[in-house]
């Protein structure tokens, strides 16, 4: 009785074990959806409130893989109170790496040598976007489990849950859609501290560019102010001809 | 006879100076223009931007008389034309000042041909130089001086006076090289006149003159270098340069003959090495910058003379990125005086520290800022407290107060001129 207790123990547990690596094993496979080794797009963001007031920001940015690290440049197009501001990131891999991050501030003519730590749980130009939303977030900075699997609209996904490992965080967990036939999130919600549902962002106009699986569109909305942005990704290219030199804090200060 | 042609004999040759510069200017653009040229040809094509701003600021003392401190409106145009590499951009105020009279009128601030090759970039024209990483505070950043024609009231962009240079970089990921040549330094904008109520209140039978700067020959040209490193955990820059005191020196003489006094401004060549840092730790970033001043100009303590030391200056500050769009800044700034003389008119050791708060809110709509500097040895402070509201992506309004006080020294003087203010932007 006692031994088929411990073995009842040890498998679930092994199998716990398995089905958590079985969620990293698919959170990794979106991380490293083949996107090319360059990218370039424009993006533009409508902030709307809850009365219907709306914002525009649009960007430029480019991309380039460097090994398993990323170095991203943007530049601030609209409206024109930032524009001509740029922010430069090299995302490291190596989950004990913090990313290095630069900001131009063209009002002071400066560049700014920001903190690569603090800047991830921030809000992306008044956006409903963190800049780990945007940016890639490291796997290995949640701890997955596989929920579920399941099929709407025609799709079947894997809805995982992810939570944070460090504290600091903005979620206390959150639950991600993952379409199996193209590894696409295409839903999160996003959990705060208290356990409630604090924002909610669906893709859609999920296509392939250029050969790459790709998002036209993301809507963050945050359903406790009831702000929401809409971002749209505009003629995104990849494997593109980059200069290593566009992702320099000189090319930073310089614009487009 | 003689003498007109000996003054003929100095024009040429005060005409050969200033050529020497002017061919300098002339060859750095043609040469950038040939080689952004052949480029340009091959695959680019012209495009032209036109930005700007309309915006008006106004001022009213805090206490009585509750004199207005400012009122001005202008209207910024700022345009950029590409062609492959190369661009020109220009930008321009046209202001009118209902306080300051030779303030209203048409000004250019900045007008530079710019060219990007691969190996070396070339800007040459009316520009704004900023080196270092210090916040509001001058170390190395000693190229664009200030216009303090309102003291600390203006914008910080509006403070920074533009000069004509030639900048040449070579650029590079982790490392850059760049000297600056300024064939007539600038220097900074005291506040003047009596319609202007930043102006130093003079006793009687005094009078201020500052227009001593040096002649505008070669020789007197500034001139400066530095080397900047962008690695994985810290930026730091090497800095060299030729400069002057841009901001005088005061030194007083008495006439008899008229029973009067005059107060002369007094700039000085001098050399400065130094350099720079940022180091991101964390939620914090640390800045520090150094240099030392050979030759700068310290006034005595009776202002009647002056005397020229070394003198080592340094800044550390702590930029700690709290997040939820919370951002503290301290820096701590400290002046040494090598070979020091009691006599003279600033401490052996001096210090200054600022601070700055700011936090957002409302989506980045709202923002509340806090900034304030310590003169520790005079014990005297200036704060600026602000609020700025995006109405809409094209109009921001703010309002706030700056606060002057203190035992001895500038931010005393000022205590009169504590204010509040309004002002609202327009971008277009």
């Amino acid at each position: 009785m006692k031994k088929s207790f411990v073995a009842t123990l040890l498998l679930s547990a092994s199998f716990l074990f398995a089905a958590e690596q079985n969620a990293r094993d698919i959170m990794v496979k979106v991380k490293n959806r083949p996107d090319g080794d360059t990218r370039s797009s424009s993006m533009e963001m409508k902030l709307v409130n809850k009365n219907g007031g709306t914002r525009v920001r649009k960007i430029t940015s480019f991309a380039m893989d460097v090994g398993e690290d990323t170095k991203t440049i943007m530049f601030f197009q609209y409206p024109n109170d930032v524009k001509g501001t740029g922010f430069l990131t090299v995302n490291y891999d190596d989950v004990n790496k913090e990313d290095d991050k630069w900001l131009y501030l063209p009002a002071l003519k400066k560049t700014r040598r920001i903190s690569g730590k603090s800047s991830k749980t921030d809000y992306f130009m008044g956006s409903d976007f963190t800049y780990d939303d945007i940016g890639k977030r490291n796997v290995d900075e949640d701890s997955h489990k596989l929920v579920r699997e399941e099929s709407a609209n025609g799709f079947d996904y894997y809805v995982i849950e992810s939570t944070p490992k460090k504290e600091g965080e903005i979620f206390s967990k959150k639950l991600v859609w993952i379409r199996k036939d193209c590894d696409v999130v295409e839903k999160v919600e996003f959990y705060d501290k208290l356990g409630k549902l604090h924002r909610k962002m669906i893709s859609s106009d999920i296509k392939k560019v250029d050969g790459f699986w790709t998002i036209g569109k993301m809507v963050m909305e945050n359903v406790q102010t009831g702000h929401s942005t809409e971002l749209l990704f505009l003629d995104p290219k990849f494997n593109v001809q980059l200069d290593s030199k566009i992702f320099t804090v000189n090319k930073l200060e310089r614009g487009l | 006879m003689k003498k007109k042609w000996s003054k003929n004999f100095s024009l040429a040759k005060l005409l050969q100076r200033l050529s020497v510069a002017t061919a300098l200017f002339i060859l750095a653009a043609f040469v950038a223009t040939c080689i952004c040229a052949n480029r340009a040809y091959a695959q680019d094509e012209l495009s032209l931007q036109i930005n700007g701003f309309v915006d008006t600021y106004h001022a009213l003392q805090s206490s009585y008389p509750h004199k207005v401190m400012s009122s001005r409106t202008r209207l910024r145009l700022e345009m950029r034309a590409d062609y492959g590499e190369a661009s020109l951009y220009s930008s321009m105020n046209l202001a009118y000042n209902s306080l300051l009279k030779d303030q209203t009128g048409a000004f250019l601030r900045e007008a530079y041909f710019d060219y990007a090759g691969n190996f070396l970039e070339v800007k040459a024209g009316r520009q704004i130089v900023t080196w270092g990483v210090a916040d509001g505070l001058r170390i190395t950043d000693l190229i664009s001086p200030m216009d303090y024609t309102e003291f600390m009231a203006n914008d910080y962009d509006d403070i920074r006076v533009p000069v004509n240079a030639i900048d040449l970089k070579i650029p590079g990921e982790r490392v850059s090289a760049e000297f600056v040549f300024v064939p007539v330094p600038e220097y900074f904008v005291m506040p003047s006149g009596e319609d202007n109520p930043w102006t130093m209140q003079l006793p009687e039978r005094t009078r201020m003159d500052l227009s001593g700067t040096p002649e505008k020959r070669l020789k007197n040209s500034e001139y400066g270098g530095r080397l900047r490193f962008f690695l994985e955990n810290l930026d730091f820059s090497l800095t060299a340069m030729r400069t002057f005191n841009k901001s005088p020196v005061t030194v007083a003489s008495y006439n008899p003959k008229t029973d009067s006094i005059l107060i002369r401004g007094v700039y000085k060549p001098m050399n400065v090495i130094g350099g720079d840092m940022s180091i991101p730790m964390g939620e914090f970033v640390i800045r520090g910058e150094v240099a030392e001043y050979f030759g700068e100009p310290i006034a005595l303590a009776n202002s009647t003379d002056y005397l020229v030391r070394n003198t080592f200056n340094a800044l550390l500050g702590i930029d700690w990125y709290a997040g939820n769009n919370w951002t503290f800044m301290v820096q701590y700034m400290h002046k040494i005086v090598s070979d020091y003389r009691n006599d003279l008119g600033i401490e052996e050791n001096s210090s200054m520290v600022t601070a700055r708060i700011s936090k957002e809110l409302l989506n980045n709509t709202l923002k509340f800022s806090l900034y304030g500097m310590i003169d520790i040895d005079n014990l005297g402070y200036y704060v600026r407290s602000a609020a700025d509201y995006l109405l809409s992506d094209q109009i921001t309004l703010s309002f706030g107060a700056d606060g002057f006080g203190g035992k001895r020294g500038t931010f005393k003087t000022y205590k009169k001129n504590t204010q509040i203010w309004v002002k609202g932007r327009y971008f277009f």
